[in-house]
């Protein structure tokens, strides 16, 4: 009830509750909080909410007796590594699944990958970013509707991609299928050969087929309790999900290695096909390789003028077109951290989104600029927050 | 889908989802393992903020999230002078045709108990979001996704003539009110009904497990208002 | 008589529809049981408030001599309150010899339940006839304004209707507006899910309502206050802004683009910065 409407004339009388003030006018009820040294959600200006990360919970887990593994139940779409992370009162559950494909680009002889991998060298400047793969994040963001994703889940997932994939995280040798290969002994007993040691990758070079494969990625990103931008949450929530993955590994039973059949299609065209069933190990898996060095946490800040009649209950609003830029005393602009809440993200229209290294490598870094003017203080203080940030969430990541 | 979907990045069409080896031993025994008794689930309501009302219930293998929209506009042109109700279930275990199956069921059960007609032209929507294992059929959770929505309701605001609940035995899935002197719906996934004799039998262990439900109900709205006061 | 209980569950029963209140006589003195009371016991006719519900309770459940008796029973989570309040308007007297007393009991939870004492508590946005709302303009034609509404000035702001839940912001940070999707309670597309009203050019004010420019009165995007004549038809709900506390609260000037103006009269605004003066129908802001 502290808010009440005043004008250079008289005192009006007339007042809202705060929580009608903030519905019909959230730029007000913002700049009056600000001008008391507080945000909306009560939290300082550089203060962040509390990040509770939990990773692997939702994991199916691989390693489990031979009983409780069965053929995957969820559409074959068996989870692989999961992150549940908790911001302030936002939950956001990343799922990772996996998939196999075919690997068309290398799968010719060795002799050809040499040459391609040549060929490589020389354009290395434009095709540096086909050394290094992505996951295919799909963002569903609960908010009560149904019907069509909506811009903001498909702009967050098309971010969470590229992002991904230009902070150079996972390699296309990380994602590189190894197949071993079953053997039915002659008491009928099977046992599985992976190309660990010496021996059994003379074995299975043998019986290898000359294709190749790569796992493919997806992580199904749910958000729930929406109340504010979401990129840094998914970004920092699919990061942890990733140190969590196990890749099961997979292999060839040894009958199907090398199966030709040829296909007489109406008696025109022989067609000699190969195919091959690639079946995962319930019992072995191996982590994923990440790039220790690029494991990267974003963060998010907003810039907004403090308007200064705001503060002083007795003058009216001024408007930012209204305020000449050369009286720097009378518009202070000011970093807010971690924007959320109605009010900041409706009013804040200047944003720096930063993905940083613990390390203080960046990522990516964004600057969107409208309303208030971003200054270089502003900048280099986001920077500062991010690399903080950014090192107390992997910390919080490794405890798990 | 025979439509791709461009809005968004889905990898690869060629790829293939990973396949495990299919365990044939003991497959067998394994459907016909004992369906687990009822668990006290652990309750929290108001958990999410772009709601007006949320419930989870977990226990080790389920976690069940009700959220609960509305009473809010619809687009209907005619005036309706009780507020419709929608109940949309998401799961990636079980059929979607299966899932707005219960959906409906659920709508109809909600109707006899919540006062419609305090919100005229309005619409109440309930999303249940289903994290679980599979342990049993749909109907085995029923009396959980029940539990987590009238809680839900209650944590909205919305007014409901009673705290009812639902049982499970024996397939049936039975939802009760009025301390369990009426019966607002039943549910089978499969199998028939031998005869009345069993079915009554099913009837009063579903009764039972109801009161226990609305006991576990009604101890955790007191608590809460307990907590709220203590604040 | 049996007390109140303090705190409600959902279905939970908190009084019989009427009840007696034995006078309080010192009837144990006499020691003797058949004293006639000196007064006569008063009623009291319990009245079902926000939160409680009429039901028919059985409470004899053999099948030969079943009886129901109405009671109150809640249909909220919260705190028991009763008031007296004087009898309903449709309530007979039959037998004046009766002393009658009328409580009425509500469940609820909240600080607007104790200053409305039990009248009105709710968490939802749903206006009814006689509530001030407050309302944006969302469209100007020559017979009428529509708005959409915002909030009902005596209850709670719902929680599931600002930007966090449908993301209408305009820069949701790095991410595009949420607003294409609509609830499942929508069948159609349109923009925005707030419920809808209508103020008709003659209920604009209270004089003159045949010669009342709407374009005067109202321009799009003014937060306007107006009260509810009735739920109206199945899109929007029916409001006026016939009284003198009623009309346009904040007003941009320069449809939006200019600073914020100020009633100097009902029927005019003034920016302070840029001294412009729009005409509207204001609400006495006192």
């Amino acid at each position: 009830m502290a808010d009440i409407k005043e004008s250079t004339v008289e005192v009006h009388p007339v007042s809202f509750p705060t929580d009608i003030l903030a519905r019909i006018s959230p730029d007000l009820s913002l700049q009056r909080h600000l001008s008391l040294g507080f945000r909306p959600s009560s939290r300082g200006f550089e203060e962040f909410r509390d990040v509770i990360i939990n990773t692997g919970d939702l994991t199916h887990n691989t390693q489990s007796d031979d009983s409780a593994v069965k053929t995957p139940s969820n559409d074959g779409k068996q989870v692989l590594g999961s992150c549940v992370l908790k911001q302030g009162d936002v939950f956001v559950i990343t799922q990772i699944t996996g998939g196999i494909i075919e690997d068309i680009t290398l799968s010719t002889n060795d002799m050809e990958m040499e040459e391609d991998t040549e060929l490589l060298e020389i354009t290395e400047e434009h095709s540096d970013i086909t050394k290094y793969s992505s996951v295919y994040p799909v963002v569903e963001i609960n908010r009560g509707r149904m019907g069509a994703c909506t811009d903001e889940e498909m702009t967050t997932s098309q971010r969470l991609y590229d992002s991904l994939l230009h902070s150079h995280i996972l390699t296309q040798n990380a994602l590189r299928v190894e197949p071993g290969v079953r053997i039915t002994n002659e008491d009928d007993s099977v046992n599985i050969i992976y190309p660990d040691s010496e021996k059994n990758k003379e074995i299975t070079s043998l019986l290898k087929p000359k294709k190749k494969w790569s796992y493919v990625l997806y992580a199904k990103i749910e958000v729930f309790g929406r109340t504010g931008p979401v990129y840094d949450m998914c970004w920092n929530s699919l990061m942890a999900a990733l140190q969590s993955v196990k890749l099961p590994r997979t292999f060839i039973d040894e009958r199907a290695t090398d199966l030709k059949m040829t296909v007489r299609a109406r008696g025109r065209n022989a067609v000699v096909m190969e195919t091959y069933n690639l079946l995962c190990d319930p019992n072995e898996s191996t982590n994923l390789q990440l790039r220790e060095n690029c494991i990267s946490y974003a963060s998010s800040y907003g810039a907004i003028n403090l308007d200064p009649e705001a503060d002083i209950a007795n003058l009216e609003e001024t408007d930012d077109v209204d305020a000449p830029m050369d009286e720097e005393l009378e518009t202070k602009t000011v970093l807010l951290a971690d924007i959320d809440g109605e009010a900041e993200e409706t009013c804040i229209k200047s944003t720096i989104s930063i993905t940083a290294c613990p390390n203080g490598r960046f990522k990516q870094f964004s600057v969107v600029g409208g309303g208030a003017k971003i200054t270089k203080e502003l900048l280099m203080r986001s920077i500062t927050l991010s690399k903080q940030r950014s090192s107390d969430i992997s910390l919080k990541v490794q405890k798990v | 889908m025979n439509v791709q979907d461009r809005r968004r990045i889905l990898g690869p069409i060629e790829a293939r989802p990973l396949a495990f080896p299919e365990v044939k031993s003991n497959s067998k025994e394994e459907t016909a393992v004992v369906l687990s008794e009822f668990q006290a689930p652990s309750i929290q309501t108001t958990l999410l903020k772009n709601c007006n009302g949320s419930c989870i219930i977990e226990n080790d293998k389920t976690s069940i999230l009700s959220s609960i929209y509305g009473p809010r506009s619809t687009r209907s042109n005619l005036f309706e002078a009780r507020c419709l109700i929608n109940v949309t279930i998401k799961s990636t275990i079980f059929p979607t045709s299966e899932l707005k199956e219960l959906g409906s069921f659920l709508i109809n059960v909600l109707e006899s108990f919540v006062c419609l007609e305090l919100y005229p032209k309005a619409g109440i929507d309930v999303f249940v979001n289903l994290n679980i294992e599979k342990v049993c059929d749909l109907s085995w959770y029923i009396p959980y996704i029940m539990m987590s929505i009238v809680l839900g309701l209650v944590d909205a605001g919305i007014e409901i003539s009673d705290l009812p609940g639902c049982g499970f035995n024996d397939n049936n899935a039975i939802c009760f009110t009025k301390n369990g002197s009426e019966v607002i719906g039943i549910w089978r996934d499969k199998g028939d009904i031998e005869n009345e004799s069993s079915f009554g039998d099913s009837l009063d262990a579903c009764k039972e497990q109801y009161l226990q439900i609305k006991g576990l109900m009604a101890n955790y709205l007191l608590s809460k208002l307990d907590n709220d006061k203590t604040k | 008589m049996q007390g109140l209980p303090e705190q409600a569950i959902p279905g939970q029963i908190l009084a019989p529809q009427f009840d007696l209140l034995e006078p309080v006589v010192t009837n144990n003195t006499n020691g003797d049981n058949d004293t006639p009371m000196k007064e006569d016991p008063t009623i009291i006719m319990y009245i079902n408030g926000t939160g409680t519900k009429l039901i028919n309770y059985p409470i004899n459940n053999s099948s030969t001599n079943s009886k129901e008796l109405t009671v109150i029973s809640s249909t909220k989570l919260g705190k028991v309150y009763s008031y007296d309040v004087d009898a309903p308007a449709d309530y007979k007297n039959l037998d004046q010899s009766r002393k009658i007393q009328f409580k009425m009991i509500s469940v609820g939870n909240s600080e607007l339940m104790k200053q409305s004492q039990g009248r009105s508590e709710s968490n939802n946005i749903l206006p009814r006839e006689g509530d001030v709302i407050i309302c944006r303009v969302s469209r100007i034609s020559l017979q009428r304004a529509n708005v959409e509404i915002l909030a009902v000035s005596t209850k709670n702001i719902p929680i599931d209707s600002g930007v966090g839940t449908n993301g209408t912001g305009t820069v949701a940070v790095q991410g595009g507006s949420g607003a294409q999707t609509f609830s499942v309670s929508q069948a159609s597309s349109d923009v925005g899910e707030t419920f809808r009203g209508i103020i008709r050019s003659q209920d604009v004010r209270a004089t003159d309502r045949d010669k009342v420019v709407m374009i005067d009165c109202f321009k799009p995007g003014d937060i306007v206050k107006a009260q509810v004549i009735s739920l109206g038809d199945g899109n929007n709900y029916y409001l006026t802004t016939a009284r003198n506390d009623l009309g346009v609260v904040f007003a941009r000037a320069n449809n939006g683009a200019g600073g914020l103006m100020y009633a100097t009269d009902w029927l005019s605004m003034t920016s302070p910065l840029s001294g412009i003066t729009e005409k509207r129908k204001c609400a006495n802001p006192f």
